[in-house]
């Protein structure tokens, strides 16, 4: 068993692990920066396994070991439990009663058949065996801490068997929303897609989630998010079935499925024109990190040869870089550092997008429409761009709304924002409900339970007062079984009428 | 030993199970998988925003493309060509996870004249069990579907039609 503890105490070390590095399964993007900002140590831990720790081939060998190391422990005890409890009811061999623990013994005026009758309901509350020819029985009490002790074991082992349903028909996926729109529970539609080994492209449900709204409290003394929303509804078979809004530790549950609110970012809505023809007009979701502090999305226009990269930075100013003033984000807030200023610099107070152009063969490729991989294209220039009202403001003399590159011209609409929902299917939760259940029902005896045995030996002697022997061992609590004993020694005194004592001659 | 028997009538269990899961062969190939469809198709034109249905009882073909989905591009000629060849079989596009100005910039680019419906979250494509993009599905004057789950070369798309017409 020590050597479960060993494994046990592995495993938790690993949960820690994947509490502290970014989970590839749980937070793509988040696993991803992390192995870009930190090359060395992405390195070590992707060799480790430490992006994927519970998939990891280490922490299934490990769990593989607890389970050989438990059933290997489990059974002969399991085994060795019922063979005392069956035993127990069974008459004991005819023996002498062992060296050890407490003894006492009384006469009576009692037969012996009486005098057994009488001692068997003084030892009320114990589990007594049969009387042997020789007047002799057994009582037991505190099988519990056994019976206790191995529910508590075997329960780890349910765990394990949940856990295994939940990696096996269970589900780890990503839905990206944008607000106002819609999206479809469906594979396809997924931005991060971990099914589990057994889980069918049929067991989706293909109910559909509406993201009314998305908002954001900025409570933090930092400035940072204190909490956010995202207010959806959830339709199926074309009727609407529920309302409800999604917030971290709160998800929405439906269709076998549990939606968590994960994260949230900008997607600007961005027009695309050629002369008069619109080639693309909607949001644009951003789920990069740009430059500055910025979020980066993508737009490729295969027929014309030209794909932008595009930097929304919702709150700027204007920092040093390496080839002159670039822009730099403060916050989240959009233009909520207006009038604020750091060294010679003002804040711009108000959102800016910065385009960046490349010509070249975008290619036909399936290819990550988050991204753009610029190798092989040549960057076709740059420029920022601000929304309409803010170039209307500033009577068009500061900011252009509208920039245009190879005869396409880009123009930022509006601001939105998309949620991002991390969703599971975990079958495998009753199971691991029942097994924590278990685990503790188990507990409290194995804690708090003691095994003690009492044996009774009525002897009749011929001419003589029927004697009673009383003894007793504890495994356990041997101080509060001392107690005990004289209590049982007191209440089967008060069952044998006592041998009257002799008038002194 | 005793448990021979019992793997075999699981095994055997298994097996009709399995069977019973695809109840229309694969075709053209084995690229075109037979799959049910109970809901009509329609939705809302993206050109224009009128109403579109397909008419049931007829061949039929519909394309799930976007206008962001590079493979799209590849297959989008051949479609276009095989549509103007073929004027008994109803030709539907189903546009996802796309914007209108998009799909119309790219309708335009590849002259498509048969209509296509709008479907940005997917939930149309998701009842035609098109879990791709571009997918194409062919269905029969008897409603019986055939579902290819990739870009369609010019033999699997001829199959196709063939199909549709069955």
């Amino acid at each position: 068993m020590r050597t479960a503890l060993y494994i046990l105490f592995s495993l938790a070390v690993a949960s820690i692990i994947a509490s502290l590095v970014p989970q590839t399964k749980n937070e793509p993007a988040v696993a991803d920066r992390f192995q870009n900002d930190h090359v060395l140590w992405g390195k070590v831990f992707r060799v480790l396994g430490f992006f994927d720790v519970f998939g990891s081939w280490w922490f299934q060998g490990l769990l593989a070991l607890l389970i050989f190391v438990l059933v290997a422990c489990l059974l002969p005890r399991t085994a060795a439990l019922f063979r005392q409890r069956r035993s127990i009811s069974r008459p004991p061999r005819v023996g002498r009663f062992p060296g050890s623990g407490r003894r006492t013994s009384m006469e009576t005026t009692l037969s012996g058949d009486e005098a057994v009758a009488a001692a068997r309901r003084a030892l009320r509350g114990y589990q007594l065996s049969g009387v042997n020819e020789a007047r002799q029985f057994i009582g037991e009490k505190g099988f519990a801490r056994e019976t206790g002790s191995l529910i508590f074991h075997w329960s780890f082992l349910v765990l394990i068997v949940g856990a295994a349903l939940t990696v096996g028909f269970g589900f780890r996926g990503q839905a990206i929303i944008v607000e106002g729109e819609r999206w479809t529970e469906d594979r396809a539609n997924y931005t991060y897609y971990a099914p589990g080994r057994f889980f069918a492209d049929d067991d989706h449900r293909g109910f559909v989630i509406e993201l009314d709204s998305f908002g954001v409290t900025y409570g933090l003394p930092n400035g940072g998010a204190s909490d956010y929303v995202s207010h959806v509804k959830v339709f199926d078979q074309g009727r609407q079935v529920e309302e409800r809004n999604i917030r971290v530790n709160d998800p929405l549950v439906y269709g076998g499925l549990k939606f968590y609110q994960a994260s949230y970012g900008w997607a600007p809505v961005v027009r695309v024109s050629k002369g008069a023809e619109v080639l693309y007009e909607g949001p644009v979701v951003s789920v990069n990190r740009g430059p500055g502090g910025s979020s980066e999305g993508t737009l490729r226009f295969r027929g014309e040869g030209t794909a932008f990269l595009l930097d929304f930075y919702p709150d700027p100013i204007l920092a040093p870089g390496k080839d002159g003033p670039e822009p730099a984000n403060l916050s989240d807030v959009p233009g909520g550092s207006a009038g604020r200023s750091v060294g010679s610099q003002k804040a711009f107070g108000f959102p800016v997008m910065v385009v960046r152009a490349f010509t070249g063969a975008i290619g036909d490729a399936p290819a990550n429409v988050f991204t753009l991989d610029t190798n092989g294209l040549q960057p076709a220039g740059g420029d920022l761009v601000v929304p309409a009202d803010v170039a209307l403001a500033a009577g068009g003399q500061l900011k252009s709304a509208s920039i245009a590159f190879q005869g396409l011209s880009v123009e930022l609409l509006d601001l939105k924002r998309f949620t991002v929902l991390a969703v599971k299917a975990d079958p495998g939760v009753p199971v691991v409900g029942l097994a924590a259940a278990l685990i503790l029902l188990g507990l409290v005896p194995s804690l708090y339970a003691w095994r003690r045995r009492l044996w009774v030996h009525v002897i009749e002697r011929d001419g003589e007062a029927t004697l009673v022997e009383l003894g007793g061992v504890a495994y356990q609590r041997k101080e509060r079984f001392d107690e005990e004993f004289t209590t049982v020694a007191l209440r089967l005194r008060e069952n044998l009428p006592p041998v009257p004592e002799k008038a002194p001659v | 030993m005793r448990l021979t028997p019992s793997l075999c009538l699981v095994s055997l269990v298994s097996l009709v199970a399995a069977g019973c899961g695809n109840s229309q062969p694969a075709a053209c190939g084995g690229v075109a998988v037979g799959v049910s469809i109970s809901t009509p198709i329609g939705g809302r034109n993206v050109d224009d925003g009128a109403a579109v249905a397909v008419a049931p009882g007829r061949a039929t073909l519909v394309n799930v493309w976007g206008s962001w989905c590079g493979p799209c591009r590849l297959e989008q000629p051949l479609l276009t060509k095989q549509a103007a060849a073929h004027p008994d079989v109803q030709f539907v596009g189903v546009d996802v996870q796309d914007n209108d100005a998009a799909a119309r910039a790219f309708r335009k680019e590849f002259s498509v004249a048969y209509p296509s419906i709008a479907d940005p979250s997917r939930e149309l494509a998701a009842r035609l069990k098109a879990r791709s993009t571009p997918a194409t599905v062919a269905i029969n004057a008897k409603g019986q579907a055939y579902l290819v789950q990739s870009a369609v070369d010019a033999d699997t798309l001829n199959c196709l039609v063939g199909l549709s017409r069955t």
